[in-house]
């Protein structure tokens, strides 16, 4: 691909600065929303998509506080259309793999999180899979922390009474 | 269930650690590079409008360009300077066919020169542009060397002629105003039908 091919605007030095500090900031939280929703193997396109979906109109965003939520915003959107693409394709997911080990149990317990309604599967992917305490979970999503608790708590519940942690006791 | 590390990670669940262990290998990376869209993203130069429009302008320009010489140089030979230089002798060939001089090549010569004699114009044979040869066509616009000396008479003549021409002319030209001036009021009867 050529020089003249690539779009000048997120060329400059300080673009690519700006585009990775946006990434590493926000990704954990963009990865945890998509993958509460998506097959894992199809959240890094889709991760780089809305990116670079905001990265286009970074600059229309009026509060910048708000970059947490407006990303969230976005993979929701993309989540939603990824899903509408492939019901017109009815793509096989190419993520099966052999019964028994630590990637089968750890598939299953995501299936089970996935299965939670949307508030609970989100804030519990973000606990859990991406590590992020209650309250980066709220400054990050802008949600008051109250509301995150509250879902942690009440996923939490779910969650254990769907993988039988509560009956073991 | 621990709901102080469920919450903010502070003292110990065996239950939530487990998991939390489980699930790591979904964590998003930190360290990987992010794909810049720069990389991945194809633009197109856009081609503005003004380059398309002076395009077709200059292509439609060239065209009637074109369209305009042929239609000029289907004609041209009609033309009394090409037919000049097509046929340079013809200025010298004024006899026609049989020998004589046609009426027409005369009384252009006579107009060409501003002298006019009082020889009648004899009309040997009807004209037609397609039943002379090309030669006995051309018009002739040559000065002659020395001018006809006119009679008394025919100066006299002449002048009668010139003078009732202008009076002609200048009596046609009052009548033409008179016209013109009652052409711009409008007739009264048809004003009160119109009414």
């Amino acid at each position: 691909m050529s020089d003249r091919a690539i779009n000048s605007e997120a060329r400059t030095a300080s673009s690519e600065q700006d585009f990775n500090d946006l990434y590493r900031r926000y990704g954990p939280l963009v990865h945890g929303v998509l993958l509460a929703r998506l097959p894992k193997d199809e959240v890094p396109d889709v991760l780089q998509d809305v990116f670079f979906a905001a990265f286009k109109s970074l600059r229309s965003l009026r509060d910048p506080n708000a970059v947490g939520g407006w990303l969230v915003k976005i993979a929701r959107n993309h989540a939603a259309n990824f899903y509408r693409a492939s019901h017109r394709t009815e793509e096989l997911a190419d993520h099966i793999e052999a019964p028994g080990g630590s990637q089968t149990e750890a598939a299953e317990v995501l299936r089970v999180i996935r299965s939670l309604p949307e508030a609970y599967s989100e804030t519990l992917t973000l606990r859990l899979v991406e590590g992020m305490t209650g309250q980066e979970i709220a400054r990050l999503t802008g949600r008051t922390p109250d509301s995150v608790r509250v879902n942690l708590h009440r996923g939490m519940t779910m969650l254990r009474q769907k993988l039988g942690i509560e009956g073991k006791k | 269930m621990n709901k102080e590390y469920l919450w903010s990670k502070t003292g110990s669940d065996p239950e939530l650690e487990k998991l939390e262990g489980l699930l790591c290998e979904f964590r998003f990376d930190r360290n990987s590079a992010p794909q810049l869209p720069a990389s991945n993203i194809v633009t197109v130069e856009k081609v503005s409008k003004g380059r398309w429009v002076f395009g077709l302008s200059f292509a439609a320009t060239a065209a009637a360009v074109l369209v305009l010489m042929a239609m000029w140089f289907t004609k041209a030979p009609d033309t009394p300077i090409a037919r000049d230089q097509h046929d340079p002798n013809s200025v010298q060939d004024t006899a026609g066919p049989r020998g004589e001089d046609t009426s027409s090549s005369r009384l252009d010569d006579r107009a060409s020169t501003g002298v006019l004699t009082a020889e009648p114009i004899r009309l040997t044979e009807p004209i037609t542009r397609q039943s002379r040869p090309r030669a006995d066509r051309a018009v002739q616009i040559v000065k002659p060397k020395k001018k006809e000396k006119l009679t008394k008479e025919e100066k006299y003549a002449y002048d009668r002629l010139m003078y009732a021409l202008a009076v002609t002319g200048s009596k046609l030209k009052m009548v033409q105003d008179s016209v013109d001036r009652k052409r711009d009021i409008p007739h009264p009867r048809t004003t009160r039908n119109e009414k």
